[in-house]
C-alpha cells in the first residue's frame, strides 16, 4: 500500500517537475518576470500562457518591452507526442521555437537542381524538423536557370509535397530564368540584399527564342504556377516576354494592383525590356516579403525571435548544414562531376566495346568486356543519379533508356563473351 | 607574364616615425588628403587629439570652444591649410605639444578632462592590425578566387581590424574584346563571398573591409562595390566594364538578348546595392546608351536620366556625335560608359577620400600612429599563384611535347610497357596541374586537349597495354 502511495507521490513530483521544467520566463525591461509557456512569437513579441491559481490566461508582450527570454522547456524527445498521426518526431526542442533547415538550390535547373533530389530528401527533412507544418524549409536559391522541362516537376514537388509538410520559403541570392520559375510557386519569397529574380525568357541554341506553340505552353504553365504562389500573372509574363508592367500601391491597404501596361503609378518594366527584380525593387512592390542578409535577419523576417536552425556550422556556409543539405551537396558534387565527364564515360565505354568486338582472342576479349562493363556502370550510375542525363544524352525517358539502351548494351557485352 | 610591380617594402610595417615616412612620401610625389604646406616639426612637438575610439590625430590646434576643437592636421611633413573641426564629445583627451606651432590653451577653452593629459595607454598601444592584400596583374589570371581565398583565410587567425584590398589590375582597351569584359563580372561574383559573406558569417571579429583603388578596370571595377569603405589614389580609375547593351551584337532573337542583358544588369546592381551605392551608377558604368546626369544637393549627388538645370552630364548616349573617340576609349576617358576617377568618385560618394600612400590611407582610417601593416604573407600567397601560372604556361606544353615524343613502338614488351607507363604518368601530371589551377589557365596558351580528352587518352593507352600483353 505504502509502496503504491510513494510511487504515486513520486509520479506526481515528476509531473510537477516536468510542468516546471517546461516554463519559459520572459524578463521585462522593468525587471518584471513572467513565467509560463510561450505559445506564439511574432517579430520578437510573444504570447505567453500563464497560470495563477489554476486559471490560465494568455498575455501578449510587445518586443520593445522585453529584456530577455529564458527558455527552460524540455527538449523535443520529452515533449508530448504530436497530435497528428502522420507527424514524426522531432518536435521543437524548445516551446515556441520551430526548427528550420536551409537547403541550397544551385547550379543548372534540371542538372544540379532536380525534382528527384528534392523528393529524395523529404524523409531526411521529416526526421530533422518533423512534418506537421511547424518546421521551416528555406530554399536558398542561387542559379542562372536551366532546363524548361524540369520546372513543372520542381513546382509539383514543392507545391504538393513540401508545402503540406513544411513552412516552405525561398531565400533568393540569384534566381534567374528556370530558377525563378521554380521558386514562383512559393508564397513566401525573401531576398538577400544582393538578390535578383527574373529573366525567364525561354531560349535555345544561339540565343533563339522559344516561340509559337512552345511559348504559349510555357506562358500558360507559368500562369498556373503564379496562381500557386499567389502572384499576379502579369509579373511573370513581363519576365518572359517583352511586355510592360506597372503597378499601383493602395496607400491605405498597401495592396498592389498590377497592370500589363504602363498605366499604373509605378513603371516596373518597359515594354522593350525583360524584367529582373533586384532586392529593393522586389520589396518596394511587395513581391518579396523581406530582405535578409543572414539567418538572424531571416528569422525575424519570418516572424520569429528564434528558430532552431538544424545542422552543423561549416566554413564557407552562412547557415548550418543539415543532413538533408549534406545530401544535396553530395548529390550536386556527383552530378557536376558526371556532367563534366559524360563524354569521357561514353567514349571510354565505346572504345572498350570496340576493342572487345575487334579481337578474336577469347581471354583478351573478356578483359576488354570487363573494362567496358566498368564504364557502363559509371554511365548507369550517372543516369540513375539524375535521369535527365538520359534525356539530354540519348533523348530518352529513364524507362525507355533502361529498356532500349542499357539492356541492349548489357546483352551485347554478354554476347561478346559467349562468342 | 609578370605583374608590373611588386610590393616588397611594406611588409609588416609598424607605424614608423612620421618624419621618416613623410620624407619618403614627398620624394614619391605623394599628395595628402587636403592640400597642404610642408612643416618640419617633430611628432612630440605637435598637439594630439585622442579620441574615445583610440584614434589619435596630430597637428596644431587652431582654436577651441566648449564643444569643438579645430586642428590643422599634420600628416608626415604636410600641414593642412584648412583646420578640421572635431566634436569634443568624441574626444578623450588633448595633449598639447611643445613646439612653436603648438597652441597654448586659450582663455575660452574648457579643458576636456585636465586629469587625463596622459593618453590612454590601451588606446595608444593596442595597434590596429591592417591585413593588406594587393590584387595586381590580370584579373582571372594573376589574381583569382583560390589565391584570394587562401590569403583571406590566412588572415583569420590574426583577427585583423582592417582587411585592406589594394586593387591595381592590368587593363587595356581591347576593341571588340572589351565588349566581353562584362562577363569578367563572373570572377568578381565568385570573389564576393570570400570578402563579404564568409567573413560576416565565419569570423568572430569582423574586420572593416577597405578597398584602395589604383586601377579597378574591367571586371575588377565591381570589387570596390563590396564595401562602402573605398579610397582612390589620385590617379585611381574604376570602370572600363564595356557595353552590356551591345554585348551580344545582333546574335539570335532580340527578346533573348534582352533577357541576357537584364539578368546581367540585375546581378551587377545586386553587387552594389547592399553597400548603399545607387544602382543608376552601375547602369551608367555598364550601358553605353544610358544617359545620366547629376546635381549636388546638400553635399550628396542626385541623379537624373533627363537633363535638368544645373545638372552635370555623367554619361551621354554614345551615339553619333556623342560617341567616344578611339583615343578616349583607349585611355578609358570617354563618357559613353562611366569610368570613375578620384575626384568624381569622391564627389559621388563612391570614394571616401584620395590617398596616395598607405600613410594617407591610415590617416583616413584614423589609425595613422596606431597600426600594424601585415602584407608579407598575403603577398607571398598572391605572388606564388601568379608565378605558378607563369611557370605552368611553359611547363604544361613542355610536358605534352614530352608525352608526344615518347616512343611506344619499342622492340620488346617491357620497353613498350615502360613507355606507356611514362605516357600515363605525364598525362596524370598534366591533369593534376590543370585541375588545381584551371581557373587561371587559358587553354589557348597551354595548348593541350581538355581534361576529359586527356582522361580518354589514358584509357586508350591502357587498352593498348591490355592488347599488347603477351
Amino acid at each position: 500500500m505504502w509502496t503504491r502511495i510513494i510511487a504515486l507521490l513520486a509520479a506526481l513530483v515528476l509531473a510537477v517537475s516536468a510542468a516546471v521544467s517546461r516554463a519559459d520566463t520572459v524578463v521585462l525591461k522593468d525587471g518584471t518576470k513572467i513565467e509560463g509557456t510561450i505559445q506564439r512569437e511574432l517579430d520578437g513579441s510573444v504570447w505567453i500562457k500563464t497560470s495563477i491559481g489554476g486559471i490560465e490566461t494568455v498575455q501578449f508582450i510587445l518586443a520593445e518591452n522585453i529584456d530577455k527570454i529564458d527558455r527552460t522547456a524540455k527538449p523535443a524527445e520529452e515533449a508530448k507526442p504530436a497530435p497528428t498521426a502522420t507527424s514524426t518526431d522531432p518536435k521543437p526542442r524548445r516551446a515556441g521555437v520551430p526548427r528550420g533547415v536551409v537547403i541550397s538550390l544551385e547550379g543548372t535547373v534540371g542538372i544540379q537542381m532536380a525534382a528527384k533530389t528534392l523528393e529524395d530528401i523529404i524523409p531526411i527533412l521529416e526526421k530533422e524538423i518533423g512534418n506537421d507544418g511547424t518546421g521551416v524549409v528555406v530554399f536558398k536559391i542561387n542559379s542562372g536557370g536551366g532546363l524548361l522541362l524540369e520546372i513543372q516537376k520542381l513546382s509539383d514537388v514543392i507545391h504538393n509535397k513540401y508545402k503540406p509538410k513544411f513552412r516552405t520559403v525561398s531565400w533568393i541570392e540569384s534566381a534567374i530564368s528556370a530558377a525563378a520559375m521554380t521558386s514562383h510557386c512559393i508564397e513566401e519569397i525573401y531576398f538577400l540584399p544582393e538578390g535578383n529574380y527574373g529573366a525567364c525568357t525561354g531560349w535555345f541554341g544561339a540565343l533563339q527564342a522559344v516561340s509559337g506553340e512552345g511559348l504559349e505552353e510555357v506562358l500558360f504553365m507559368m500562369e498556373k504556377i503564379s496562381a500557386r504562389g499567389g502572384y499576379a500573372p502579369e509579373i511573370m509574363r513581363a519576365m518572359q516576354i517583352n511586355e510592360p508592367l506597372s503597378c499601383t500601391i493602395d496607400e491605405k491597404t498597401g495592396k498592389v494592383s498590377w497592370y500589363q501596361n504602363e498605366e499604373g503609378a509605378f513603371l516596373v518594366n518597359k515594354g522593350d525590356s525583360i524584367l529582373t527584380f533586384t532586392a529593393p525593387q522586389a520589396l518596394k512592390y511587395k513581391f518579396s516579403r523581406g530582405t535578409a542578409k543572414n539567418l538572424d535577419e531571416l528569422t525575424r523576417a519570418l516572424g520569429y525571435q528564434e528558430i532552431d536552425w538544424v545542422g552543423e556550422v561549416r566554413p564557407g556556409f552562412i547557415y548550418p548544414v543539415s543532413k538533408a543539405e549534406d545530401f544535396m551537396l553530395a548529390y550536386r558534387k556527383k552530378v557536376t562531376d558526371d556532367e563534366a565527364r559524360t563524354q569521357e564515360y561514353f567514349v571510354n565505354y565505346q572504345q572498350a566495346f570496340a576493342a572487345a568486338a575487334g579481337t578474336q582472342d577469347r581471354d583478351l576479349r573478356a578483359k576488354f568486356v570487363g573494362r567496358a562493363r566498368q564504364h557502363l556502370k559509371r554511365i548507369e550510375s550517372m543516369v540513375r543519379n539524375n535521369p535527365n542525363f538520359a534525356l539530354l544524352t540519348w533523348g530518352m525517358e529513364l524507362k525507355d533508356w533502361e529498356r532500349d539502351w542499357l539492356k541492349v548494351q548489357e546483352e551485347e557485352l554478354a554476347k561478346l563473351l559467349r562468342n | 607574364m609578370n605583374k608590373t610591380w611588386k610590393n616588397g617594402l611594406l611588409a609588416r610595417v609598424s607605424a614608423l616615425p612620421l618624419l621618416c615616412l613623410g620624407g619618403l612620401a614627398l620624394v614619391g610625389g605623394s599628395t595628402v588628403p587636403a592640400e597642404g604646406r610642408a612643416v618640419a616639426q617633430a611628432a612630440e612637438e605637435l598637439d594630439q587629439i585622442i579620441f574615445r575610439d583610440g584614434r589619435i590625430v596630430k597637428g596644431v590646434i587652431d582654436k577651441e570652444t566648449g564643444d569643438t576643437v579645430s586642428v590643422f592636421v599634420v600628416v608626415g611633413t604636410i600641414r593642412g591649410t584648412v583646420a578640421t573641426v572635431y566634436q569634443k564629445k568624441d574626444v578623450l583627451s588633448i595633449i598639447r605639444g611643445s613646439g612653436p606651432g603648438a597652441a597654448p590653451a586659450t582663455g575660452d577653452t574648457r579643458e576636456v578632462k585636465p586629469e587625463v593629459r596622459v593618453p590612454d595607454e590601451s588606446a595608444a598601444t593596442s595597434k590596429k592590425v591592417v591585413y593588406h592584400i594587393k590584387l595586381d596583374g590580370v584579373l582571372g589570371r594573376d589574381f583569382n578566387v583560390t589565391p584570394l581565398k587562401d590569403a583571406v583565410n590566412a588572415a583569420k587567425a590574426l583577427e585583423p581590424d582592417y582587411l585592406l584590398i589594394e586593387l591595381d589590375n592590368l587593363w587595356r582597351y581591347g576593341g571588340d574584346e572589351s565588349k566581353g569584359r562584362f562577363d569578367e563580372f563572373g570572377i568578381a561574383d565568385d570573389i564576393e563571398p570570400i570578402l563579404r559573406q564568409n567573413i560576416q558569417s565565419q569570423w568572430q571579429k569582423q574586420p572593416k573591409l577597405v578597398v584602395w583603388v589604383k586601377n579597378a578596370m574591367g571586371g575588377a571595377a565591381f570589387i570596390p562595390f563590396f564595401t562602402s569603405n573605398v579610397y582612390f589614389t589620385s590617379t585611381g580609375r574604376m570602370g572600363g566594364i564595356g557595353d552590356l547593351g551591345d554585348l551580344f551584337g545582333s546574335m539570335g532573337d532580340e527578346v533573348v538578348r534582352d533577357k541576357q542583358k537584364s539578368l546581367r544588369l540585375a546581378r551587377a546592381k545586386g553587387m552594389a546595392i547592399p553597400n548603399g551605392y545607387d544602382e543608376r551608377l552601375v547602369e551608367a558604368m555598364t550601358w553605353r546608351s544610358y544617359v545620366l546626369y547629376y546635381t549636388m544637393e546638400g553635399g550628396k549627388p542626385k541623379y537624373y536620366t533627363e537633363p535638368v538645370p544645373g545638372a552635370e552630364l555623367l554619361t551621354d548616349s554614345g551615339e553619333g556625335e556623342f560617341e567616344d573617340t578611339m583615343e578616349q576609349r583607349v585611355r578609358g576617358e570617354g563618357n559613353d560608359v562611366l569610368t570613375l576617377k578620384a575626384e568624381l568618385a569622391q564627389k559621388l560618394g563612391v570614394s571616401k577620400g584620395t590617398a596616395d600612400s598607405i600613410e594617407d590611407l591610415m590617416f583616413y582610417l584614423g589609425i595613422l600612429d596606431n597600426y600594424e601593416l601585415v602584407s608579407d604573407a598575403p603577398e607571398r600567397i598572391m605572388d606564388r599563384w601568379s608565378q605558378t601560372i607563369d611557370r605552368l604556361e611553359q611547363e604544361i606544353p613542355a610536358l605534352f611535347r614530352q608525352f608526344n615524343e615518347i616512343n611506344t613502338n619499342g622492340q620488346d614488351y617491357d620497353a613498350r610497357k615502360q613507355a606507356r607507363g611514362a605516357q600515363i604518368n605525364i598525362l596524370k601530371k598534366i591533369i593534376q596541374k590543370v585541375e588545381r589551377y584551371q581557373e587561371s589557365l587559358q587553354w589557348s596558351r597551354i595548348g593541350v586537349p581538355p581534361l576529359d580528352q586527356l582522361r580518354i587518352m589514358i584509357e586508350q593507352i591502357r587498352l593498348q597495354q591490355i592488347a599488347d600483353r603477351p
